[in-house]
């Protein structure tokens, strides 16, 4: 889907801050918020793209104004929520108050994936354009090489499509690829010289 | 954490919401004994960002390391006890 978690090449949120020492955690809360995410992946078989999903449904201003590790316990407990491990108002009444949680899912189930791809469609070298497209549900095609042209710079594994396994138990594998944009390609002001490199699954990507 | 109880007015909202959920999710029997100490363990002391520096600040001053790292990265890795899926 595309919304506030997909930040590649937005500008204008200031700087990040960083400290070269920051530690793991600077509150116990994080480390348990942290733990207690393991815990509910575990408990209802959550894929990483069902993960992945469940933070980006959170409320945008929300996600924009909360801690790393505020996410991931926002997702927590939406996931057992939705699968029916404790309900929202359990969570509120110990919580003593508001308890956000992410948004519903968008994109209806996928129930059948169709076959999966084992040979790539794309060797190195092999000009390719990202498809410009705009899904109701999860993806890993960040936002800002949508519609772009790069160059196939490495063949990778076979991996489960996140698109897919974020929706249901159904699962595709494809191919995927490190695929290299010019950044004067991606920007109007980028550096000509300068690449990036993204991986991106097969189904991404269409013959240039 | 546990002790909500006695520190319940000092805590954040973000921090209740945990204690909440850490709650509901420990009388479901879901947490192990020790599983959050462990898992904060896990990530304070053996993964995170240190460790790939340690791999490459190697192989700036190692020469053939770095050549082994190019050519096979996992097997390089393990040589410094680091491993991955």
């Amino acid at each position: 889907m595309d919304g506030i978690h997909d930040l590649g090449g937005m500008q204008g949120f200031g700087p990040v801050g960083h400290s070269p020492a920051e530690p793991v955690f600077r509150r116990r809360w994080q480390a348990v918020a942290r733990a207690l995410m393991e815990v509910v992946a575990g408990a209802v078989n959550a894929s990483g793209g069902e993960f992945r999903h469940s933070i980006e449904r959170m409320e945008p201003g929300h996600y924009l104004t909360s801690d790393y590790y505020e996410h991931w316990l926002t997702a927590a407990a939406t996931l057992t929520v939705e699968h029916g491990l404790v309900t929202r108002a359990d969570l509120e009444s110990r919580a003593g108050g508001p308890f956000p949680l992410s948004g519903p899912v968008l994109a209806p189930p996928v129930l059948d994936a169709g076959p999966g791809l084992d040979e790539p469609r794309f060797g190195v070298g092999d000009r390719v354009r990202v498809r410009e497209w705009h899904p109701a549900g999860h993806t890993r095609c960040p936002g800002y090489v949508r519609g772009k042209a790069g160059t196939v710079a490495r063949v990778d594994g076979t991996h489960s499509l996140p698109d897919v396994e974020a929706h249901g138990t159904a699962r595709r594998y494809e191919p995927t690829y490190s695929v290299r944009f010019g950044a004067d390609e991606l920007w109007r002001d980028g550096q000509r010289g300068v690449s990036v490199h993204v991986d991106l699954w097969d189904s991404y990507l269409e013959p240039l | 954490m546990s002790e909500q109880g006695h520190h319940a007015a000092e805590a954040s909202p973000v921090e209740q919401r945990v204690a909440a959920l850490e709650a509901l999710l420990t009388e479901r029997g879901l947490v192990p004994d020790g599983f959050i100490e462990e898992v904060t363990r896990r990530y304070e002391s053996q993964v995170g960002p240190m460790n790939g520096a340690k791999v490459v600040a190697r192989a700036w001053v190692d020469p053939a390391y770095r050549q082994r790292l190019l050519a096979d990265g996992t097997t390089a890795i393990a040589e410094l006890g680091f491993g991955g899926p």
